[in-house]
């Protein structure tokens, strides 16, 4: 009995697998089929993910910044090795305002 | 047959009862290697695909400006010259750079809005407002987590310090929607002869050229890609950045070199090999006497041997389903916590974007193999071994 039972619940695990792995596979597909007309329009090669990292953001590697190329979301001046080299609190040089130039907010 | 597998099976699952802690130490430990393998291969796996995703509308070639071997500003009339090269489709002005609002870093992006015509019937990834207009200056469309960082609203205005401390007013028209944020979270794009002026770049230069090639058979691109590339290099003070390069650069930065995942790797391999070893001393020695005795009862040698097949098979099924589904939930339904920061990094401004995840079959089988043949190398290998020895002294040597 015991036995049956497990074996019911791998056989869903698998089933589980399975279907996510069709899923995924197809969301995909979809997704390469569709035109992304942001990323076509700018010509963007990079993740925002690979910002504030010298090789977008991955601990063990100094690839993208270091040896190669700067993409736009690279950072690679701003870091080293993943450590900031803005140690200090900055001015917060920005303010937002309605369309009448009322502040909504404001450098702190 | 049927009735011998069934009996084979039975005297398999008897044993996986029997040895109880055995079973949830090797269960346990292969569970946790297969969902740590397996969710950090669908981690990398989804920003890989992202990575190319992006790499398919990057333009052939990126032309950047040098000065003793640092990236710098180009003249934009090479742009001029690089058009004249034939194979050359149309060569694209681009003014990018970082800014900072307090510590947080942004990525700022002007494009020009004259050469790449602005198509009203496409549908670009909004949240709200509309996109940028070349008839309208002082104009941006910002990235969500930038929207969240500073509150800003369509229709706000942004005054933002220039790197040469002077105020500039820009109206935000656009904010990028959540599922695109991959890419955009921390952007700010405007118009090119905005950003020029943002970031003081003199007006013969760029910070790089965007070159992109005229349609040609597969058979001929790379041939085409090198002969124009060679060609601008020629110029002085140049650097050509081919697309192939950028998609390798990238694959490995995800990818199976990755600094992250080759210690994941690693990290799976010696548990791995740790439960099988723990498998070939203890449990080697327990099951000789079982050997002896399964034996001197008329079993064959490859009856033992399909009987440990079937333990070992069951067990590493088992946890390979339970590590795969549990990846599966960890990456789907949690978001990947821990592992998201170890993949992507550090940020101070961290776009809250659902992490890209691919579930491959090809991820599944290597999980699957993980779980598995270690585990029938380190029980089927030692019970062969025994099954061979002779009965009587299979189990007075268990017993010794």
């Amino acid at each position: 009995m015991k036995g049956r039972i497990l074996l019911l619940v791998v056989a869903a695990l698998m089933i589980y697998v399975s279907l996510s792995c069709l899923i995924s596979e197809a969301s995909w597909v979809t997704k390469e089929k569709t035109t992304d007309s942001l990323r076509e329009f700018v010509g963007l090669p990079s993740l925002s993910t690979g910002n504030l990292n010298p090789a977008a953001r991955n601990p063990g590697l100094e690839i993208l910044c270091t040896g190669l190329y700067d993409v736009p979301g690279g950072y690679c001046s701003y870091f080293t090795l993943g450590v900031s080299l803005i140690n200090f609190t900055m001015s917060w040089n920005i303010t937002v305002s309605d369309s009448n130039e009322e502040a909504i907010s404001e450098s702190p | 047959m049927k009735r011998r597998f069934q009996n084979l099976l039975s005297y398999a699952w008897s044993c996986i009862q029997r040895y109880r802690v055995r079973t949830v130490v090797v269960l346990v430990c292969l569970t946790v290697a297969a969902a740590l393998f397996s969710s950090v291969s669908f981690l990398k796996d989804g920003l890989v695909k992202e990575g190319e995703r992006s790499l398919r509308y990057a333009p052939d070639m990126t032309v950047q400006g040098m000065s003793a071997g640092r990236q710098t500003f180009i003249d934009s009339q090479y742009a001029g010259i690089i058009q004249t090269i034939p194979g050359v489709r149309t060569v694209t002005e681009r003014i990018w750079g970082y800014g900072n609002i307090g510590n947080t870093l942004l990525v700022i992006v002007g494009v020009d809005l004259e050469t790449l015509a602005v198509d009203p019937a496409v549908a670009y990834p909004l949240e709200s407002g509309s996109f940028l207009d070349s008839q309208h200056n002082d104009t941006v469309v910002i990235g969500s987590a930038v929207a969240d960082l500073i509150g800003a609203e369509v229709g706000n205005v942004l005054t933002i310090l220039t790197e040469s401390n002077q105020a500039r007013q820009y109206k935000v028209v656009g904010i990028f929607n959540s599922e695109s944020a991959i890419y955009n979270a921390d952007m700010i794009l405007m118009n090119k002869n905005d950003a020029r002026i943002f970031f003081d770049v003199p007006e013969d230069k760029v910070t790089d050229l965007l070159v992109y090639t005229k349609d040609v058979d597969v058979l001929y691109y790379e041939a085409q890609v090198n002969y124009i590339a060679r060609e601008i290099s020629e110029l002085p003070n140049v650097r050509v950045v081919t697309k192939s390069v950028l998609l390798k650069a990238q694959e490995t930065t995800y990818g199976a070199r990755s600094g992250f995942f080759s210690i994941v790797w690693y990290i799976v391999l010696i548990s791995v090999a740790v439960v099988a070893f723990n498998q070939t001393v203890v449990v080697g020695h327990e099951s000789k006497f079982e050997v002896g005795l399964l034996k001197s009862l008329g079993f064959s040698t490859s009856d033992v041997i399909q009987i440990r097949f079937i333990e070992s098979m069951t067990l590493g099924v088992i946890a390979g389903s339970i590590g795969l589904a549990g990846g599966i939930l960890y990456d789907t339904l949690l978001n990947a916590p821990v592992l998201r920061d170890f993949m992507l990094g550090w940020a101070v401004l961290y776009p809250n974007f659902v992490v890209p995840i691919y579930i491959s079959a090809q991820t599944i089988f290597f999980t699957f193999v993980i779980t598995t043949v270690p585990l029938l190398f380190a029980t089927v290998v030692p019970s062969w071994i025994n099954a061979t020895v002779d009965p009587d002294i299979a189990m007075r040597g268990a017993k010794a």
